[in-house]
């Protein structure tokens, strides 16, 4: 993997938590011993996804992703503006709550400094991380068993993903839209990609497009996903020909194609490359529709 | 099920310890008590009581800094606007060390009329976050920065300001420090030549 740090020379280790209602993050004071711990995770993180380099893929909303499964981002990408945010962050404020009222605590992240003055941020969904709150625990404690009265949190074997100063490193792409909230800006972004498809595809008309994605975030999903593709080179002719052999109801209007709405979703998948049709049996043409699908062989 | 998690109201952390600071940089008043004793409480005693306020807390003090340096307790530090606190040290002299040192204790009124004051100062100096306000941290070469957080539109980035004991005669806003955490407010970063 070709990180943006010294994994050899970190300076810093801070810990910190996020919150929900309002979304807040906060520095949470360690000691060496956590620091340590906290450090192993994010080795265990790059060593988890270094395998995965060769087949790994710009993230996709529209994509279903396997757990786990390695996709990055941009850091200049809307879709990792929120960690963006929190790695550039600066003088977090400290967590004065801790480690009282977790109920609002979303993730846990680990900042790390190298002697180039270089950042690296990893974040982890909290789900067990808390787990422990409510188990009763017991140690063993001068010849004894003893109930554990202190609060007890449980660090995971690594992290969902690591962020440093050029890309959004993803391990898991489904704590990416949970922390992210990405199902609320890819609904915010329709309105700007709608906009952007319509200038590189001006032969249809988006706007039943535009009504129907903005409220529903399947279609929202295929917009933020066809928008990330080149569209400038798809021919009117072949797109027109795709949507009617694999029966998606186009009509051409002043010239431009117009898409009714029930047509909408499968002019998206159209777009997409995820709506194709097989006719193994003759006479007999099957359509499918693709919720994973890679580009294979040719340019 | 064991109740682990009482709800309670957000509070700054170190609460004993920074009490242990005020009392550290009240130290120079006490050694001056010493020096000049009381007729109301035998040197005996005094001197010893003096002494034991002058340094405990100072010696609270030391250890934490190892104790933070030893636990790698060290932050990035972002610079906006700063401010040198060196004004700080011109109201801890007029509040403390001026008025008490020269304050005669004839009776046992006076005595407590002193303790109470002595105490009043402690309370405002620990509340206001002034307890790294320390002569020890001059004599040893740092300056006191109040530094403001940066102004980058960040939504995460903190609004309290920081107080950074520094070797360093000025800073440049935009820079990043990286300094040992004493409490969730002071932090101190270190010099080549000082004895923290």
């Amino acid at each position: 993997m070709n990180l943006r740090f010294d994994m050899q020379q970190i300076e810093t280790t801070e810990f910190g938590i996020g919150r929900t209602n309002p979304t807040a993050f906060y520095f949470v004071p360690v000691d060496a011993s956590a620091q340590r711990a906290v450090r192993a995770m994010v080795r265990q993180t790059l060593d988890s996804m270094e395998p995965m380099v060769g087949e790994a893929s710009y993230y996709q909303p529209a994509e279903k992703y396997a757990t786990p499964e390695y996709c990055y981002l941009r850091t200049d990408d809307p879709m990792a503006e929120l960690f963006r945010d929190v790695s550039l962050a600066g003088n977090l404020p400290t967590d004065s709550q801790f480690p009282y009222d977790l109920g609002s605590m979303t993730c846990y992240f680990v900042k790390l400094t190298d002697r180039a003055g270089r950042r690296l941020t990893a974040f982890r969904r909290a789900a067990y991380f808390k787990g422990m709150l409510r188990k009763k625990l017991v140690h063993w404690d001068r010849d004894t068993l003893r109930l554990v009265d202190d609060a007890v949190f449980k660090l995971d074997n690594d992290f969902d993903m690591v962020l440093d100063s050029e890309f959004l490193h993803v391990l898991r792409p489904s704590s990416l839209e949970a922390l992210g909230n990405l199902k609320k800006s890819i609904l915010e972004a329709v309105s700007g990609n709608v906009s952007r498809l319509a200038e590189e595809i001006p032969y249809v008309d988006f706007e039943t497009v535009k009504s129907y994605a903005e409220t529903r975030i399947r279609a929202a999903r295929y917009v933020a996903s066809i928008r990330q593709q080149n569209l400038q080179d798809i021919d009117e002719d072949a797109l027109e020909r795709l949507c009617v052999t694999t029966g998606v109801g186009i009509q051409r209007v002043n010239g431009r194609l117009s898409i009714p709405e029930k047509s909408v979703m499968g002019f998206l998948e159209v777009l997409d490359r995820r709506r194709y049709r097989v006719e193994l049996v003759r006479e007999s043409p099957e359509f499918y529709r693709a919720t994973g699908r890679q580009k294979v062989g040719g340019s | 099920m064991t109740k682990r998690q009482p709800r309670r109201r957000p509070t700054e952390g170190f609460k004993v310890f920074r009490i242990a600071m005020v009392l550290s940089s009240l130290s120079p008043l006490f050694v001056l008590w010493a020096i000049r004793g009381t007729p109301m409480v035998p040197d005996i005693w005094f001197i010893p009581i003096c002494m034991a306020f002058a340094l405990v807390p100072t010696a609270f003090l030391y250890c934490r800094i190892s104790n933070a340096k030893a636990n790698r307790e060290k932050r990035q530090l972002s610079v906006g606007a700063h401010d040198d606190s060196r004004k700080h040290l011109l109201v801890y002299l007029f509040a403390n060390l001026l008025p008490f040192y020269r304050t005669d204790i004839a009776g046992y009124r006076d005595l407590s009329a002193m303790v109470l004051a002595l105490a009043v100062i402690i309370f405002l100096f620990w509340h206001l976050r002034l307890h790294y306000v320390n002569v020890l941290f001059v004599v040893l070469n740092y300056r006191a920065f109040t530094i403001h957080p940066p102004r980058d539109g960040n939504p995460f980035t903190g609004t309290e300001p920081i107080v950074l004991l520094s070797p360093r005669h000025h800073l440049n806003e935009g820079e990043n420090i990286n300094a040992y955490r004493i409490t969730d407010t002071v932090y101190l970063e270190p010099g080549d030549e000082s004895s923290f």
